[in-house]
């Protein structure tokens, strides 16, 4: 199964991105899936043909010797048409949530005689066929795989039904003992009020005192004397349930006296397992009737999907998505637990609720460009305006420079309007918890009283710069030994050459004095030392120096760097693309993957480090990250990973690194 | 004969952990050269580092193993594993309080495991005058005691694999030995490494990198012979010098076995 797992993987990934259009064969898309994607076959073939996919290793030893049953010498083998779109969607219903890839095909018998023999599948077998927790369903134009898992919440809540309604196998269950279902049983109903009244009673069970688990052993303590003379204390150890029985810790720090069984109110996971395939199967059932339907995509969120012209794009409703994790928390037992991390979701998700993600990927000749929208309303929507309403202060250039940095990290947030909202999270937090919304308004007003937002905001306002300059080498000593003829050690010390990455980090400041008297405070405590610079770190492993001047503090590593800051001769000089990254957004990463490993083969010149910086290098390039508010209700954040030289674009690239990851691991 | 009163449990008990937890600590220390990498120290694996402590198997590092053989057979033995040259990187974790999921030790808890391994040493028949050296500013640790005859080497070996509950068969029972009537002294080198040594995760091969081990055995008398290519005699014929690659030596490539004939 494995192998046929990996070619499954491999086509998805093939196929990761894909479109909303009606295609024949393919069932439509449900209205409330909350996830929905689209690969563009035709869009990905372009940028790398099949068969030059077909000659790389991954590939090849997956025909090779990956599969057992069936016979494939190239992809087209498969039968699936990788010049149309496929799709992957989720869709979560009270019961069960179920996670369902598309696939156009161009030719069915040797799709059967493929991908479905090796699943064990002879020709004789009609769809939908449901074996274990897969269902697949194939017609002329698709294939269809669905795969569901129950919700906990909604088992737990009603396992005796269930248990009435089902006849589980009781032996463990495996894949070979499944070979389909001749009739769906239909999903129970449930009665809200004879639910709550049955969750109370489980509550109240729960509620008991548990029985503490005794055991007594002899435990014998050996103590030693100044005078190496030896006593032995025997004593009657007894164990309870919040003492180790273990005398092995490492088995005693896996050991978790406060774990709930979870058995007594739910299902075993071979139960759930059967569970699931019984309703994934009926829900594909009801989704297949809808083959044939004149559009894909119904709802405006999912036509996103369909109108982008990306190489892969993809659709998530976070909302749904935060009350599919809400009750499956509530659903594990946090119930009984006063209900705090209900109340704590149920304000997560009204942060999230109608909150959305669409997501598009390009596969470009010199660059790989992923971007993602994320789009919120009403609370969460002021809170992040709010949040984002800074931008990076202009003075931070002045000591940036883009030929030596390898990399940078900046962020610019309000710091006041975070610290305003922290009152309001925390005391939605407090109240649930306490199940007392007074205590949480009480949590909010005191938190207000003893922060001063304002004042803070002046001593930090909320930006952040840090710089990573190149790898700077400085001499260490050690002890090591000479010998004489005889071979008589003698120690002796020399020097070596090390490697450290110089870094700068930057913070701007309307309180310069009082981060002064913060670090003269800290002087006293022997934490920092004072220079006539600014001060240093007390001790560590290597240096790192403090500075206060123009309304920045200044922490870094390399003392000639921050000299020249002092001295106003640092040479700034940003390329315009990080000007424009470091001042438009509210965060900026760039990192320099070439000019890092190029740094390190200095470092490790041989050995088996040397191995894998050969590996890594000409495989990574530079990556800039960028996020920043949008609109009122949007913010976004991109990421531009270039492609080395000597690939032809991004996508031939990732399948070039995901060959050579594979040939790493195979050891070729 | 040793004398253990208490049961194994006890003993388990009392060193096993701490035992392990000094070879972990001083294996994790060792190990960490790069950001990250992400091993699993298992029980083989600290075997292999446990055994070094005693066989000298042990960027970066450097282990030197010394004996030292009277006419008599009696003698001395000193073991030293030096960090030196990984001191700065040490520094850095030693601030920590774990690293990849494991607790980083202070001092204190290196200190105590290391002051019982003394006080076990001790205790073993035909071994004497025990000391060490814990030197944390350079990361140089040394141990060393005399012997009255080769086997109670063997047996401090022994007893230390006991106490670490190291029920491995495939290491040998003899590390050194010493033939009077021939004046024949041999170190053992029949270690199975490579297999155990191929099975850590490439990241964590780093670590050796650049370590060295270095065998020197000495005798009051001269040298007639000995079997070890790579061994250097002294201009005196008394002592003998032999250095490695622990890459090299972890790879099979070269052996730390060797047999001396005396004069």
């Amino acid at each position: 199964m494995r192998s046929i797992s990996t070619l499954l993987f491999a086509l998805s990934f093939l196929f990761s991105v894909s479109v909303a259009f009606a295609q024949n064969g393919l069932p439509q898309i449900p209205e409330d899936a909350f996830f929905v994607s689209r690969i563009s076959g035709a869009s990905i073939q372009s940028k790398m043909s099949i068969a030059e996919m077909e000659g790389l290793p991954v590939f090849k030893s997956m025909f090779e010797k990956g599969l057992t049953k069936a016979q494939m010498s190239s992809l087209a083998d498969s039968g699936i048409d990788y010049s149309a779109d496929a799709y992957v969607f989720a869709q979560k219903n009270d019961s069960i949530t179920n996670l369902c890839w598309m696939l156009p095909l161009a030719d069915l018998e040797k799709f059967k005689s493929t991908i479905l023999l090796e699943m064990g599948m002879d020709a004789a077998i009609e769809p939908p066929y449901t074996k274990n927790e897969l269902t697949i369903y194939w017609n002329e134009g698709a294939a269809v795989f669905v795969t569901g898992w129950v919700n906990d919440s909604y088992v737990s809540m009603n396992v005796d039904r269930i248990k009435e309604t089902y006849e589980f196998d009781v032996e463990e269950y495996e894949w070979e003992d499944s070979y389909g279902l001749e009739e769906a049983v239909p999903m129970p109903e449930y009665d809200i009020e004879e639910e709550t009244d049955r969750s109370e009673a489980y509550r109240e069970e729960l509620n008991e005192e548990i029985e503490a688990i005794e055991d007594t052993y002899e435990e014998i303590e050996v103590i030693e004397d100044d005078y190496g003379n030896w006593e032995i204390v025997e004593e009657e150890v007894v164990e309870d349930e919040y003492s180790s029985g273990y005398e092995d810790a490492e088995a005693y720090e896996e050991y978790d006296p406060y774990a709930y069984d979870y058995g007594y109110n739910d299902l075993s996971w071979s139960e759930k397992k059967q569970l699931a395939q019984v309703w994934q199967s009926q829900w594909t059932n009801d989704l297949i009737e809808t083959v044939g339907s004149p559009v894909l995509l119904s709802t405006a969120s999912h036509m996103q999907v369909a109108a982008s012209s990306a190489d892969a794009c993809a659709y998530f409703d976070y909302s749904t998505y935060m009350d599919l994790m809400m009750s499956e928390v509530m659903g594990q037992g946090m119930m009984p637990m006063g209900g705090m991390y209900s109340s704590l979701f149920n304000n997560m998700a009204g942060l999230t609720e109608g909150a959305s993600l669409f997501s598009e990927i390009e596969f470009e000749e010199e660059e790989i460009v992923w971007d993602m929208v994320y789009t919120t309303r009403g609370k969460a929507a002021e809170m992040q305006a709010n949040m984002l309403d800074a931008k990076l202060s202009k003075a931070y250039l002045k000591y940036m420079n883009s030929s030596d940095m390898i990399g940078f990290y900046t962020t610019a947030i309000n710091t006041e309007a975070t610290l305003d909202y922290y009152a309001e999270i925390v005391s939605s937090y407090l109240g649930g918890v306490s199940m007392n919304e007074l205590a949480g308004e009480v949590s909010a007003d005191l938190i207000s009283l003893v922060i001063d937002e304002e004042a803070i905001a002046e001593l930090f306002p909320g930006s952040l710069v840090i710089t990573f300059s190149d790898l700077s080498k400085r001499m260490i000593e050690y002890t090591t030994y000479d010998y004489d003829e005889n071979w008589n050690p003698t120690e002796i010390t020399r020097e070596k050459e090390e490697i450290l990455p110089t870094f700068l980090a930057m913070m701007q400041t309307e309180r310069s004095e009082l981060v002064t008297k913060m670090l003269k405070l800290a002087s006293m405590q022997e934490e920092v030392v004072e220079t006539d610079f600014g001060f240093q770190v007390n001790g560590g492993p290597f240096p790192v120096y403090l500075m206060v001047k123009g309304g920045m503090l200044f922490v870094g590593n390399d003392l000639n760097q921050l000299n020249d800051i002092r001295q106003g001769r640092f040479k700034a000089g940003l390329s315009s693309d990080h000007k424009k990254a470091i001042t438009k957004n509210n965060l900026a990463f760039f990192f320099d993957a070439n000019e890092l490993i190029e740094d390190m083969e200095l470092e490790f010149p041989n050995g088996e480090m040397a191995d894998m910086i050969g590996f890594a290098k000409g495989k990574a390039d530079r990556m800039m990250i960028t996020s920043a508010l949008l609109d009122e209700n949007r913010s976004f954040m991109k990421a531009v990973i270039d492609v080395p030289e000597g690939e032809a674009n991004g996508w031939s690239y990732m399948m070039h690194m995901f060959n050579s990851f594979f040939e790493m691991e195979q050891g070729y | 004969m040793l004398d253990f009163p208490h049961s194994d449990r006890d003993l388990s008990n009392l060193f096993c952990h701490r035992y392990k937890n000094i070879i972990k600590s001083v294996y994790d220390l060792c190990l960490y050269r790069v950001c990250k990498p992400s091993f699993a120290v298992d029980m083989k694996l600290r075997s292999i580092l446990y055994l070094s402590l005693l066989v000298s198997l042990t960027s970066c590092f450097e282990i030197i193993e010394e004996v030292e053989l009277k006419d008599d057979g009696s003698g001395s033995y000193e073991y030293t594993l030096n960090v030196s040259q990984s001191r700065t990187k040490l520094d850095q974790i030693m601030r920590l309080d774990s690293i990849n999921g494991y607790k980083v030790p202070q001092k204190t808890d290196l200190k105590k495991p290391l002051e019982e391994l003394i006080a076990k040493s001790k205790e073993i028949s035909g071994i004497s005058n025990v000391s060490k050296v814990e030197d944390f500013e350079n990361y140089i640790f040394s141990f060393s005691c005399d012997f009255k005859d080769i086997d109670a080497l063997n047996r401090l070996v022994a007893e230390l694999r006991r106490a670490s509950n190291d029920k491995r068969t495939d290491i040998p029972e003899v590390h050194f030995s010493y033939d009077a009537s021939s004046k024949r002294y041999v170190r053992n080198g029949d270690y199975t490494i490579k297999a155990d040594f191929g099975k850590m995760k490439e990241a964590d091969r780093v670590i050796f990198d650049g370590a060295t081990f270095t065998s020197i055995f000495r005798s009051d008398n001269e040298l007639t012979s000995f079997s070890n290519d790579n061994a250097r005699i002294s201009p005196n014929k008394k002592a003998l010098m032999l250095r490695m690659d622990v890459l090299d030596l972890m790879h099979e490539k070269v052996s730390m076995g060797n047999t001396i004939h005396l004069q």
